[in-house]
């Protein structure tokens, strides 16, 4: 075993770790799963806007959405992992900055007396979210990436 | 030869497979096959090894899309793994060293 030698397989190592957290992230952040994830936030916000039964049912309607998603994302990933306690953290900051993003719009809107604020805001929040998704990828990555293996 | 280098492990599409499952919990059998650039016989083939000596498990579960393989780094297996990359470190930096 040379020095050479080594070095390549670490390089292989380190390639073939590379590519398992890029298929843990780019699914964690696919294109489907974020559109249904932003319908489901733009339901919730909606909601705010109908009267009952309507509002109810927008409700179960993103709940289940959001359910489903969870559901089939989980059941269709290429890699599964735990996430560890950053990835919780951040994933929690991340649902915080579209909350501050949906009150900002929702007392924006009603600052500037707009229709159906909840609507409003409820578009600012799933552009928001599609938006978070993709842009943090390369953080969501590093954090995969100092969870202690080689 | 450093006493944690694996010899058994060090075969490359072994170790291919070993460093695809590290940074996951399971890892589907397709995604495997295709990173490592194999057929579905060859890799089953290296998946029975390394499972028969003990480093991975196998699950098959079946639903509505057909029937599913993961693949999964056992404790003993990552510990092997572990130890394996890191006398390869320890091989380069020793060859690094009197240059230093």
């Amino acid at each position: 075993m040379t020095s050479y030698d080594a070095r390549t397989a670490l390089d292989a190592i380190h390639h073939h770790q590379e590519q398992t957290r890029d298929a843990y992230v780019r699914h964690g952040s696919s294109l489907p799963y974020m559109l249904v994830t932003a319908l489901s936030v733009f339901g919730f916000s909606a909601a705010a806007d109908l009267q009952n039964p309507w509002r109810a049912l927008t409700l179960l309607a993103a709940g289940g959405l959001m359910a489903g998603t969870l559901f089939v994302h989980q059941r269709r990933a290429p890699v599964r992992r735990k996430p560890s306690g950053a990835e919780w953290a951040f994933s929690l900051w991340l649902g915080g900055v579209v909350i501050v993003i949906l009150v900002a719009a929702v007392i924006g809107a009603r600052l500037l007396k707009l229709p159906e604020p909840g609507v409003i805001a409820g578009a600012v929040a799933a552009v928001a979210t599609l938006v978070a998704g993709y842009a943090t990828r390369p953080i969501v990555k590093a954090i995969t990436r100092q969870d202690g293996h080689v | 030869m450093d006493p944690d280098f694996d010899e058994f492990l060090h075969a490359p599409a072994r170790l291919s497979i070993v460093a695809l499952l590290a940074p996951a919990d399971w890892v589907e059998f397709g995604f495997v096959r295709d990173k490592v650039g194999t057929s579905d016989s060859a890799l089953s083939k290296q998946v029975a090894a390394l499972a028969e000596a003990g480093y991975v498990e196998a699950r098959k579960t079946r639903n509505r899309t057909g029937r599913h393989t993961h693949v999964r780094l056992t404790a003993h297996g990552r510990w092997a793994f572990q130890r394996h990359a890191a006398a390869l470190q320890r091989i380069v930096a020793a060859a690094r060293e009197p240059q230093e």
